[in-house]
């Protein structure tokens, strides 16, 4: 319970930065769609038009951006990066912090088990993936209750903010698996991976959702524009998702339990 | 030049850094020619949208600054896939400029090079020149490989394709200069791969968050905004109130990160 305490008040200043920011961009991107509302319609003729690499680059392909959650949905990719970032940092928090600080003997020494160390990182950690998600979802609410936008979308949203948090746990357990295997290197992997998967998401939307393609990026695994079509998430890919979190969770547990600490 | 800079660290600098150079030539020059094979494809949409476009009025077209012919040109193609090859521009410059001159403070050893009988001033400038010339390098082989791949596709006006390799050449130094700023300024550098992501990213989202709400004061935050390739395209030169505030930022970070490496305490090994 002391480390959790420790570890909360450790990371609370950054988090505060990252709630400021994805609250802001939640509550001041809904404040201009009811600007965009009304030239929408003009403006959808026109961009379907364009060639579909057109509006992939631009984050809007297969987006209404007339529709409130087709709008919402190309500023969600970003709420989606900002979350990544955030989890990989903590994820490397949770292993190769100590580490690198030279810190490891203050914390490891102290009368308790390593793994239990390392799991009560984790779940402070986790609970502050969790609060991102939902001030994401608390902040577009308000934004739309303050705008007097018409909410039959909150089901739509959930979904939403459920895939955000399966991905935040994605990417919280590559930084922390990363960290642990070399913590030297591996959270430059894990950033790594996070721009390929972003640049990889760009052609899996241009080349017509290739399923090999969106195995190889997890920002796609949960594609928003199916989301809002189908109405619910893949199955599949939310077993694929939980299943590479335990394990990489675990294994960085373990890898922790036995690493050899100067 | 033995004056100005030590050979020693610059061999010791580049060591590290030639690999870089290996490294970030080949994704830049990849992601640009996996774009560019799918401008033939792009290209076969210009008839479809020509027509559809003969429906609006002239005037329509022209406040919405539309020019099929330049839209569908290699360039027009080039000034959207440019978002992306400037978002990995960005992070590659930020890395280069970060991994050199936060070296000593993320292994705790500034004490082991401080000592060494050479100036701070001589130092810095050491540093600066293997971490700028590597960043030189990169952006010439990547436009050798840009331009052949241009010729291949039967583009016109080299000059506009230049001018846009330029915006993109300025908007890297700007964050070369903020990865030597935030080296030396944060108190504590931990990871050098998060902050580069980190910084890279947000000031990419602020970017495109700028493009979807449609807010012209947004783009004066973001370097990613600074040189809009249409205004190249069609004024076939670079926004000279962007150019003039762009080496007002890289004039103030370098000077700025200069005086406070000659000045600052350096921390020490408890």
């Amino acid at each position: 319970m002391n480390i959790i305490k420790y570890e909360l008040k450790r990371h609370l200043k950054s988090f505060i930065f990252w709630a400021l920011g994805i609250s802001l961009l939640s509550v001041y991107g809904m404040l201009e769609y009811s600007g965009i509302n009304q030239t929408g319609v003009a403006m959808n003729e026109l961009m379907a038009a364009f060639p579909k690499i057109v509006l992939v680059i631009f984050g809007m392909s297969g987006f209404d951006i007339t529709e409130l959650i087709g709008y919402y949905g190309v500023l969600f990719i970003y709420i989606e990066i900002m979350m990544a970032i955030f989890a990989l940092n903590h994820g490397y928090n949770t292993t190769a912090l100590e580490i690198n600080d030279k810190t490891s003997e203050f914390i490891y020494t102290k009368p308790v088990a390593r793994g239990y160390v390392t799991l009560m990182k984790m779940l402070a950690s986790m609970f502050y993936i969790i609060l991102f998600v939902l001030i994401s979802y608390a902040s577009v609410i308000i934004g739309i209750k303050l705008n007097n936008l018409n909410n039959n979308v909150e089901n739509i949203l959930l979904l939403f903010h459920f895939s955000l948090l399966l991905i935040g746990l994605l990417f919280f357990s590559l930084g922390s698996f990363f960290g642990a295997i070399n913590e030297k290197k591996g959270t430059l992997i894990g950033n790594l991976i996070l721009l390929f998967s972003y640049i990889v998401g760009i052609f899996y939307d241009i080349i017509e959702h290739n399923q090999i393609i969106r195995l190889l990026s997890p920002l796609k695994y949960f594609d928003l524009v199916k989301i809002i079509n189908e109405k619910n998430i893949s199955i599949i890919y939310i077993v694929i998702t939980i299943v590479l979190i335990l394990v990489m969770l675990t294994a960085s547990n373990i890898i922790m339990k036995y690493k050899n600490l100067e | 030049m033995e004056r100005l800079i030590s050979m020693n660290i610059f061999k010791f600098e580049f060591k590290y850094l030639y690999k870089q150079i290996i490294i970030w030539t080949i994704s830049l020059s990849s992601i640009f020619i996996i774009f560019s094979a799918m401008f033939p494809a792009y290209h076969d949409n210009k008839d479809a949208v020509a027509q559809m476009f003969a429906t609006y009025p002239p005037e329509v077209l022209k406040a919405l600054g539309i020019d099929i012919n330049i839209i569908f040109s290699f360039n027009g193609f080039y000034s959207f896939i440019l978002t992306y090859i400037l978002l990995l521009a960005v992070i590659m410059s930020l890395y280069l400029s970060i991994s050199v001159f936060a070296r000593e403070k993320k292994n705790k050893t500034s004490d082991f090079l401080l000592v060494k009988p050479i100036s701070r001033q001589k130092i810095f400038l050491t540093k600066l020149a293997a971490s700028g010339l590597s960043l030189i390098i990169i952006n010439l082989l990547y436009l050798m490989i840009s331009l052949t791949m241009f010729d291949f596709l039967n583009g016109i006006n080299k000059n506009d394709f230049i001018l846009i390799f330029s915006s993109l050449f300025i908007v890297e130094i700007i964050f070369f200069a903020m990865g030597i700023f935030l080296s030396i300024m944060l108190p504590k550098i931990k990871n050098i791969g998060n902050i580069t992501t980190g910084v890279g990213f947000i000031f990419f989202i602020i970017g495109m968050v700028a493009g979807i709400l449609d807010q012209e004061w947004l783009n004066y935050l973001t370097p990613f905004k600074y040189f809009d390739s249409s205004y190249i395209l069609k004024h076939h030169a670079l926004d000279s109130k962007y150019i003039i505030l762009s080496i007002v930022i890289i004039s103030y970070l370098l000077s700025f990160s200069y005086i406070s490496y000659l000045k600052r305490d350096i921390d020490q090994v408890s």
